[in-house]
């Protein structure tokens, strides 16, 4: 089964940011969540995934197809959801659908009126009536209607209720029982992505600090709150990052199962998505 | 393309606001073709069709800007080439059906008021499509350039004096000043017009190109 995408050594320089040598692969049929802090550069390499914007690189595939040389074949089988850009708000959604049969080879028209049905969207009125909701249940209906392979959501969720966001997470489950279909969601909320995500990528200041399976995080990453003696008697490279606090330190730690036979009464909890970016953002690293 | 130029027609036609002023633009101007029969008048209505004709671009400027539609539009299996294209194929749509009508309106002027004759109106006509493809490419640049609020006010100000030169030469040419009554070879003129035109519009074509590759670099 061929990867979803494969980025080999894309660099994208601004004068302020440079996104460094990023190379990564995400497998057909999985969801990777894309994490990392606001401004760490998720939605630049999105833009250069995507061809939104230019970038340098080895080699952008998506699909099997080169991004440089098979641009609108790389692009037929994709569909991207962003949060700040839309549909214009003058259309309907039926007018929307009109505009996208015109795009998309593998448009299925009456797909989209079956979403529309679903998501409870008035046909004819116009967007700029919409709530942010409706909105992107819109965008969604949309992006499945020309039978994309792979879905490539940039904060899709943001702003949504718990409520429509699980409705969300439902929509994106069900587009991922195909085997050759694949996610790629960079998000804020890391509660979501715990519920979905088979791979994290992490990207802070613009670097790419990690790619894991979302086992290997769930399985391995814990956190340790000790005082200095035993923080002293830890292995360096069993810890990813720690934080001193008034009395105690917190430690990120990275295979729990070899430290719990090392030391048997240690108090560990297992470390989540979100416990391990503040530690990689806010603690600091073993010297 | 094809989905371009139908979201940009769309903009245009499909929401009130923008239909209502093309209605409004051209009813007017029909409106003082049926009532003004003048020579003065039959010019006037013909460069204002002009005007009309390359406005397509500032409806669906306000409506992407609005939206950020570009960022969504380039993800689309369409490159940024077909994109620019697809909107320049539509300004020479405009054009045609523009023309067109200021052609109708010739044929009122000449046939049914007979104000002037045919070989008389027929440079007034000739110039304004030579206009119609000079303000469409100046448009398409501003628009692009300062977006659709200081565009606006740019093509106002671009409207404005081109109102007040079209008096200004009126009043020139009937005293003699300048034209056919001051011994010019019109037709001359006309002809080197024209390729001007054209050539405006197409370096105006390749800088919103190189402009929009650049935004999205």
């Amino acid at each position: 089964m061929e990867n979803a995408i494969q980025v080999r050594n894309l660099t994208k320089k601004y004068k302020d940011f440079t996104l460094d040598n990023i190379s990564f692969t995400l497998p057909s049929g999985t969801v990777m969540g894309l994490i990392g802090e606001n401004g760490a550069g998720k939605s630049t390499l999105i833009n250069a995934i995507l061809g939104v914007s230019d970038a340098e690189y080895d080699q952008v595939a998506l699909l099997g197809h080169d991004l440089r040389t098979q641009t609108k074949l790389a692009k037929e089988d994709v569909a991207a959801i962003f949060s700040d850009s839309h549909y214009d708000y003058g259309m309907t959604p039926l007018a929307v659908g009109e505009m996208l049969s015109r795009f998309f080879r593998n448009w299925d028209q009456q797909k989209y009126l079956g979403y529309l049905k679903r998501f409870h969207l008035p046909e004819k009125k116009r967007l700029k009536k919409f709530s942010t909701g409706m909105r992107v249940k819109l965008e969604f209906a949309a992006a499945l209607s020309h039978n994309p392979k792979l879905l490539i959501l940039d904060e899709a969720t943001s702003g949504l209720d718990p409520v429509f966001r699980d409705e969300i997470l439902d929509i994106l489950r069900e587009f991922t029982e195909e085997e050759d279909h694949a996610v790629l969601m960079s998000s804020h909320i890391t509660s979501d992505l715990d519920k979905i995500a088979d791979y994290i990528a992490y990207l802070h200041e613009g670097k790419l600090l990690f790619v894991k399976t979302y086992d290997d995080i769930r399985d391995n990453y814990g956190i340790i709150t000790c005082g200095r003696q035993l923080f002293d008697a830890l292995s360096r490279d069993d810890i990813s990052a720690y934080r001193k606090e008034a009395y105690s330190y917190k430690i990120l730690v990275n295979d729990r199962a070899k430290l719990r036979r090392i030391f048997p009464d240690i108090e560990m909890v297992p470390a989540s998505v979100e416990d391990i970016m503040l530690f990689y953002v806010k603690g600091e690293k073993v010297k | 393309m094809k989905g371009i130029i139908f979201k940009d027609l769309y903009d245009n036609f499909g929401v009130w606001k923008n239909l209502a002023s093309y209605i409004f633009c051209f009813g007017i101007i029909l409106l003082v073709s049926l009532f003004s029969r003048s020579e003065y008048f039959y010019g006037l209505m013909v460069f204002m069709t002009a005007l009309g004709g390359s406005a397509a671009i500032e409806s669906s400027t306000e409506q992407d800007e609005l939206s950020n539609f570009n960022r969504l539009l380039i993800t689309f299996p369409v490159t940024k080439t077909e994109i620019i294209r697809a909107k320049y194929i539509l300004a020479l749509c405009f054009l045609g059906v523009a023309n067109v009508f200021s052609f109708l309106i010739l044929l009122l002027y000449v046939y049914a008021y007979r104000a002037l004759t045919f070989t008389q109106a027929l440079p007034y006509w000739l110039i304004g499509v030579c206009a119609s493809l000079i303000l469409t490419a100046f448009s398409y640049v501003i628009y692009s350039v300062f977006g659709k609020r200081r565009g606006t006010i740019f093509y106002c100000i671009i409207v404005a004096l081109l109102a007040c030169a079209y008096g200004a030469l009126w009043s020139l040419s009937r005293i003699g000043m300048i034209g056919a009554a001051a011994g010019w070879n019109v037709p001359v003129i006309l002809g080197i017009s024209f390729p001007v035109s054209v050539l405006l519009f197409f370096l105006s074509y390749v800088f919103v190109m190189w402009l929009y590759k650049k935004r999205y670099a």
